[in-house]
């Protein structure tokens, strides 16, 4: 068994994980693979990767109710992981579910894990579907955001207390209409805080759009001098990111930039909450 | 309905997993050619007895329990429990194959709550009651995500040996918060549950090498004061008048 590499920053590390096959008859020995039990970022979970259209395919009205089997026994995979913090002793079939040879492969993100995984036991996994899946189970953009700005707060309340008045703080966008509240607000500046995510691609690029908008309305309005967006991006050598990821990041980086730049907005990218507060205090505390 | 007998087709035996101590899965053959994809147990002749038994009974009282059907092995007495429909994709809740320590221990809260919520969860725990079954377990219930199976009833009608007295179903219930529900619905199943279903099964082992009249008279005993033997299985609150 590899070691787990958790805190070097050049190489990839091994996650543990295990194939789950499924014996839909008891003590048949025939057996299709259903899902992954993996402990990526030290975190335990089962995941199924098995197709909902090949369920209704091979089982017809039977599938619901074996979906719902099959989470089931995932899910005592997932309890059982999390409570030993090891994939090591799970080894024997749990209602159905039999556990394939325990691995350690590099990836860079756990919907990278379950790809190889896939690719590696799989006929029946959905590959396009993996990072949507991920996705969906990831806390919303909006909770992401709100927890940047919380740490930038913090921050700033160490170093300047006397703006910590201006966060959370908004407005009227058009006259008569909804309140909508900025990272911070003040006569001075008028700032959003947002994060570019390195898997959510689609849903960071639509929010930091969106508080752009909403940055050039205040300014417009309220005649505010600065209006900024700070983004809260993984370093370019994140050890956590694929290829793949690091160029779509950049590309995103680069696009977001210049849409801020044709309307004549700040935009600046951190990578800490203590960089984020020093802007902060850059902007709005001059 | 007489309890039929069936042959086991040579060669089809391999082991079968959890839930079945010693239990072969086979393909059965009956007596009009058909065949049919079963689990067969051999022991000692009383367990043997209240298993048909149990199964027999618990059927005309409306759990789901697999078809009972006797091998007759030159003489010897097995049973077999027959799959209903092909393919059949239930599985045991048994955790059996989780380390014991904490992995086990958190796995089984949430088995417990699915046994527990399962529709016919009140009427096994009745079920359970009034047969004396002391042996139910999270092994001995399969689900197929949509309807769930009671098997294995060896150790019921008195077969328990030094068992401790417990009606399980009753423990989780207790263990997972669930004891109220389930007490309300299972004392009202007790209620409904056929007096005379015992005599029927007892009817249907009347030309099988089996004597039924104690299983049968075993039942309805307990049945005279089921309701009162499952509400002593759970805790009671205490009011004005306890402890006088």
């Amino acid at each position: 068994m590899n070691s787990h590499n958790t805190s070097s920053t050049n190489a990839i590390s091994h996650w543990p994980w295990r194939p789950l096959y499924w014996e839909p008859v008891s003590g048949t020995g025939e057996r299709i693979m259903v899902g992954v039990l993996h402990g990526y970022g030290n975190e335990y979970r089962a995941v199924r990767t098995i197709r909902n259209d090949v369920l209704d395919c091979l089982f017809g009205k039977a599938s619901s109710g074996l979906k719902r089997l099959i989470d089931h026994s995932l899910n005592i995979f997932q309890i059982a992981a999390q409570a030993s913090k090891s994939l090591e002793a799970l080894s024997a079939p749990i209602s159905g579910i039999h556990p394939g040879p325990l691995r350690a492969t590099e990836a860079a993100s756990a919907s990278d894990l379950l790809h190889t995984a896939c690719l590696m036991y799989s006929s029946l996994g959905n590959l396009d579907k993996l990072d949507d899946a991920e996705e969906a189970d990831s806390p919303q953009q909006e909770e992401v955001n709100r927890r940047f700005g919380s740490e930038v707060k913090q921050e700033v309340a160490k170093l300047r207390p006397d703006l910590i008045a201006g966060f959370g703080r908004g407005g009227e966008l058009i006259s008569g209409g909804m309140f909508v509240k900025f990272g911070y607000f003040s006569p001075l500046a008028v700032l959003h805080f947002t994060v570019l995510h390195p898997v959510r691609h689609s849903a960071s690029m639509r929010d930091a759009r969106a508080r752009i908008f909403e940055l050039q309305r205040a300014r417009e309005i309220a005649d505010i001098g600065s209006a900024a967006l700070i983004a809260a991006v993984p370093r370019e050598d994140d050890a956590t990111l694929g290829s793949k990821q690091r160029e779509q990041l950049r590309a995103n980086r680069i696009e977001i930039e210049r849409e801020a730049d044709a309307v004549d907005l700040r935009w600046f990218a951190v990578h800490s909450a203590l960089q984020g507060a020093e802007r902060v205090i850059e902007i709005a505390g001059a | 309905m007489q309890i039929k007998i069936a042959k086991i087709l040579g060669g089809s035996e391999t082991p079968a997993g959890d839930g079945f101590t010693g239990a072969q899965r086979c393909i059965l053959v009956l007596d009009d050619g058909s065949k049919r994809s079963a689990v067969v147990k051999r022991g000692p002749i009383g367990q043997i007895a209240t298993e048909v038994f149990s199964a027999l009974l618990l059927n005309e009282w409306g759990l789901t329990v697999p078809e009972p059907f006797l091998i007759d092995e030159s003489g010897q007495l097995a049973f077999a429990s027959a799959d209903t429909g092909y393919p059949n994709l239930k599985q045991s809740l048994g955790l059996e194959g989780l380390p014991e320590g904490p992995p086990r221990n958190a796995a089984i809260q949430v088995a417990m709550a699915i046994a527990c919520g399962l529709p016919s969860a009140t009427l096994a725990t009745a079920c359970d009651e009034a047969i004396d079954n002391i042996d139910r377990n999270l092994g001995n219930i399969l689900w197929d995500g949509s309807t769930e199976a009671w098997i294995d009833h060896a150790y019921a009608l008195g077969q328990g040996g030094t068992m401790a007295d417990s009606n399980k179903l009753c423990v989780m219930a207790i263990a997972i918060g669930e004891e109220e529900r389930l007490q309300r619905g299972a004392v009202a199943q007790a209620l409904l549950l056929v007096r005379d279903k015992p005599q029927q099964a007892k009817f249907a082992l009347k030309n099988s090498p089996i004597p039924p009249q104690e299983l049968a008279a075993y039942v309805e005993v307990r049945l005279s004061s089921l309701g009162n033997r499952l509400i002593a299985r759970f805790p009671h609150s205490a009011d004005l008048l306890s402890g006088l």
